[in-house]
């Protein structure tokens, strides 16, 4: 019988391991969702910090994740998306493609702060930008590429063939087809594809450490030459290099909750999204 | 007309093809342009000179010393080597000298207008004194000659960087590029994350893909796949504020923040990506083979472990690379929790300093361009490497 | 001996057995026949408690082998299932050995003596018809093998633990005529030490092969009896409907 000893004992290894695990899990995010939420009212979220970040808000960055992300997707959404199109539909295994292929899989491996370097020396330094909203949002555009390009290879290798054979049966073009026909059916996943995205460079530190992001502003950036303040970078500052740490603790507890909930409200949109492809594939 | 028309459908069609192409291209140079710059600014470390830029040192020609290393540099001038017996030289005190040590010495007034006098000045202060080394800018450095010689020259080499133990980069006169603590508490912190993470992952995948039932399936999946999105400075922050305290109170240490902890943390990131993926692979198992193994009377964990764990066996492998390489390039977290001492750990309860910490803390006062800033470049290539690595073996083991 | 005494069982809501009441003898082989989607399959799983492993499921009645109810709290299911074996409808060999496809139940119930898994692999592969196909290259993956053959790897494989009973859900129905009439030879023979149970929707296998044949429709066992009576002159007009293939 030890036979089923050992199963018993493995079993329930594996639920005391999983219980712990996702209490611990749970518990990190109530941890900061109940301190954060004591933090959080509507001068937090719309005023700048004052007296050395121990009071007023947080709207600086906000503002400036909020900058980053429009940024960032505005570089690299058009060539990941296009650069994906190229690949799947006129693809054919050409040198460009297998290069591309190659790099875009190695990149979505490398580490942040590696982005963060490269974008130093390129956006900050040798092109002139400065530490400024425009290397920081290429920096991160770099970063997101590869997700975007993935997401995207996906979403359109998802679409039946089908559909293509039949839209180029009826005379249409490839571009038309591709504009009628593929895009519209693969649009829901690329839309997927581009939250968890968002989500990503919203909460990236390692890259905009040294390319954009300042300890503090007096007001917003207006131009996209300027530094800005933003999120992730907020609170790491908030967490390490106060003065009066007890002090800036609430702060950095309304920080990371804000943080949080850009996590969550992706994720809530890619499940709506999801549900609803569900309902509208069954209703078919 | 109607040839008119379909004429320019088809310059549309090829000129989109064209910027379609384009954009592939593009992406594909870009990524390229990622990999030959860091490279090039890494390698640019090796040829570097191992003291400051515009510097050299000078000694007295009846010195019979010829080279030091930066290290033996290092240590003369923070008194660490007081005699040249331990050098080659005779048994004589070392006396080190900067340029500041002039200034000491003689008044405003002799200096001259423009600093022109100092050079003869410091031509005295060595030609008396042979146990001399003098580190000086190389403008207002003393005629090298019969009295007075300059110490050659040399490149960091391969050997310094990799197998160097002191990171000191700015140390003077001759910073220390020794990467072989950040490698070390690289692997250290990683391998703790690992450690913990791993069996804790494969337990949980295991539990959801074989012995939750449905409903707690469906509820802790999306749970877990959404902290697999939490910015890492959130894990980072609960790492300071609540786990290393804890730490430091039950190991009795003097600080919270230790390899330890950044290995807790790391762990704590990973597993949510360990476990989603682990858990698909072990999902992907057909049903078929697990009821025919069952149906001749084995267990259910003699099932998982003679039938599952075989058939997911490269899922599995490629979810613990996949982690592995999340927690060795992690950088805020770990900057964050594990106190970035710069010395070759023992013990997981002392602070350490990792590679993507180390970037990250440096490269704002690194002046760009100068060998501090080339060497975190450096350290930016080994990280992609291994990154790179990791990337390469998950696939070809997911794809067998 | 096997019996179901006022079986209903339920997917969830839907019930997909009701009130089965059923003997079956020893050394017998039973062909179990209806059209799809009637039970069969669901009937047959009862034996080894192969439904407990689908979520949401409820069985009424009991469910006799050897004297016991198999659905008793002291019965432990991983023992019943040595003593019920089971054959499925598409080969399901492992990704391993022939050798170790059919040592795995010896394995698995603690026989690590060498050779007398070698000999019992032996004696399982003349059982199943297969040992002087396979002999040569008992240490080839059993992927190599045709799909006729792997069936028969799969029947060695549960005739490898000696088991009492021997369950086979459609077990033919994946594969060519020639493979077919072998299984068929191999359920002949097999008769002698074991009692089969067999799910067909092939009329004349079922004709074949077994001495008795149950009819099943819409959940319900509608006849049970002699295969021959059955086949030439069966009691209900819904066997006879069926038999002739005017439905199903
Ligand atoms: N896992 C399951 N979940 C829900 N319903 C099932 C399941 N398996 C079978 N059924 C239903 O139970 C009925 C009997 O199925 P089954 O025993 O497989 O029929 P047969 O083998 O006679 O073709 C069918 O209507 C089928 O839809
Ligand atoms: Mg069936």
């Amino acid at each position: 019988m030890d036979r089923k000893i050992k199963q018993r004992i493995a079993f329930t290894t594996f639920r005391i391991f999983s219980v712990s695990v996702v209490l611990m899990l749970v518990s990190i995010l109530g941890f900061i969702v109940f301190n954060g939420a004591k933090a959080i009212n509507w001068t937090f979220l719309t005023a700048s910090p004052t007296e050395g970040m121990t009071a007023g808000g947080i709207f600086p960055a906000i503002v400036g994740t909020f900058y980053l992300v429009v940024g960032s997707m505005l570089f690299a959404l058009p060539l990941g998306i296009t650069a994906a199109i190229y690949t799947v539909e006129y693809g054919g295994e050409t040198r460009i493609i297998r290069i591309m292929r190659i790099m875009t899989n190695n990149l979505a491996g490398v580490p942040s702060v590696v982005f963060g370097l490269f974008g130093m020396t390129l956006f900050v330094n040798k092109m002139g930008f400065g530490s400024s909203l425009l290397a920081g949002s290429l920096t991160l555009a770099l970063l997101a590429l590869p997700l975007i390009i993935r997401t995207t290879e996906e979403a359109l290798k998802a679409v039946p063939d089908s559909y293509r054979t039949g839209s180029l049966a009826l005379g249409a073009t490839k571009l038309t087809t591709i504009r009628r026909v593929v895009l519209p059916a693969a649009f829901p996943n690329i839309l997927t594809g581009i939250i968890l995205s968002v989500g990503r460079v919203s909460g990236e530190t390692a890259p905009i450490l040294f390319t954009v992001a300042a300890y503090f502003l007096p007001h917003l950036p207006d131009s996209i030459f300027d530094q800005a303040m933003a999120l992730p970078y907020h609170l790491y500052v908030l967490a390490t290099s106060g003065t009066d740490m007890e002090a800036t603790r609430p702060m950095a507890y309304g920080t990371a909750l804000v943080l949080i909930f850009i996590v969550l409200l992706m994720n809530a949109l890619v499940s709506l999204l999801r549900n609803s492809l569900k309902n509208k594939n069954s209703n078919e | 007309m109607m040839k008119r028309k379909g004429k320019y459908k088809k310059v549309m069609e090829r000129g989109t093809e064209r910027l379609l192409s384009a954009s592939g291209a593009v992406t594909g140079i870009v990524i390229l342009f990622i990999v030959i710059f860091l490279f090039r600014e890494g390698i640019g470390l090796f040829r570097s000179p191992d003291v400051e830029k515009g510097y050299a040192l000078y000694l007295n020609t009846k010195n019979p010393v010829e080279q030091l290393t930066p290290y033996e540099i290092k240590q003369i001038f923070d008194s660490e080597i007081t005699s040249w017996d331990q050098l080659g030289g005779p048994n004589k005190a070392i006396r080190p000298y900067r340029v500041d040590d002039i200034f000491k010495e003689y008044p405003e007034e002799e200096w001259g207008d423009h600093y022109e006098l100092l050079s003869g000045k410091l031509e005295e202060v060595i030609k008396s004194d042979p146990n001399i080394i003098a580190f000086l800018p190389q403008r207002y450095a003393p005629p090298v000659g019969a009295d007075i010689k300059e110490l050659p020259a040399k490149n960091i080499t391969i050997a310094g960087f990799f197998g160097g133990k002191e990171w000191l980069p700015t140390a003077t006169p001759s910073p220390l590029f020794g990467a072989l603590p950040l490698i070390s508490g690289t692997l250290l912190v990683s391998f703790l994350a690992i450690l913990i993470a791993v069996p804790l992952s494969l337990g949980v995948a295991i539990f959801l893909s074989e012995l939750a039932t449905k409903k707690t399936r469906q509820v802790l999946k999306p749970v877990i796949e959404l902290l697999a999105g939490i910015p890492s400075v959130v894990y980072g922050f609960f790492g300071l504020v609540v786990l290393s305290p804890a730490i430091q109170k039950i190991f009795h240490l003097p600080v919270g923040e230790t390899a330890l902890t950044g290995g807790m943390i790391l762990a704590i990131m990973a597993m949510p990506t360990i476990i989603s993926v682990a858990e698909d692979a072990l999902d992907n198992t057909p049903r078929a083979l697990k009821e025919a193994s069952l149906a001749l009377g084995a267990t259910k964990w003699q099932t998982i472990c003679k039938v599952v764990f075989p058939y997911a066996s490269s899922g599995i492998v490629a979810a613990m690379v996949l982690g592995i390489g999340r927690a060795i390039g992690e950088t805020m977290a770990v900057l964050m929790v594990t106190g970035n001492a710069a010395v070759m750990p023992v013990t997981p309860f002392e602070s350490v300093r990792t590679i993507p910490a180390t970037i990250a803390a440096e490269l704002g006062e690194a002046p760009a361009g100068g060998a501090h800033y080339q060497a975190l470049f450096l350290l930016g290539c080994i990280l992609f490497l291994i990154t790179t690595m990791t990337t390469v073996i998950a696939e070809f083991v997911s794809k067998k | 001996m096997i019996e179901a005494k006022n079986v209903n069982f339920y997917y969830g809501d839907f019930q997909a057995l009701r009130n089965i009441n059923m003997e079956i003898g020893q050394q017998t082989v039973t062909a179990l026949i209806g059209p799809s989607g009637c039970g069969k399959s669901t009937f047959l799983r009862l034996f080894n408690r192969m439904n407990d492993l689908i979520e949401n499921t409820r069985l009424e009645g009991e469910c006799v082998v050897n004297d016991q109810n198999i659905y008793n709290r002291s019965v432990d299911v991983d023992e019943l299932r040595k003593e019920v074996g089971m054959v499925f409808q598409k080969p399901n060999p492992f990704p391993k050995s022939i050798f170790e496809n059919v040592a795995y139940g010896l394995r698995v119930n603690g026989n690590n003596n060498k050779k007398s898994v070698t000999q019992r692999v032996e004696e399982s592969l003349i059982s199943a018809a297969l040992w002087d196909e396979v002999k040569d290259k008992l240490h080839k993956s059993a992927f190599e093998l045709s799909g006729g053959q792997q069936q028969r790897l799969c029947i060695a494989r549960a005739l490898a633990v000696s088991p009492m009973v021997l369950l086979m859900d459609e077990p033919a129905s994946a594969l060519d005529p020639v493979s077919t009439s072998k299984i068929e030879e191999l359920i002949h023979r097999l008769k002698t030490d074991y009692t089969i149970v067999i799910v067909t929707h092939n009329m004349q296998q079922a004709a074949r092969v077994s001495d008795k044949t149950a009819f099943f429709m819409l959940g319900e066992l509608v006849e049970y009896s002699d295969t021959k009576k059955m086949f030439l002159n069966p009691d209900k007009e819904a066997t006879q409907n069926y038999i002739t293939g005017r439905f199903g």
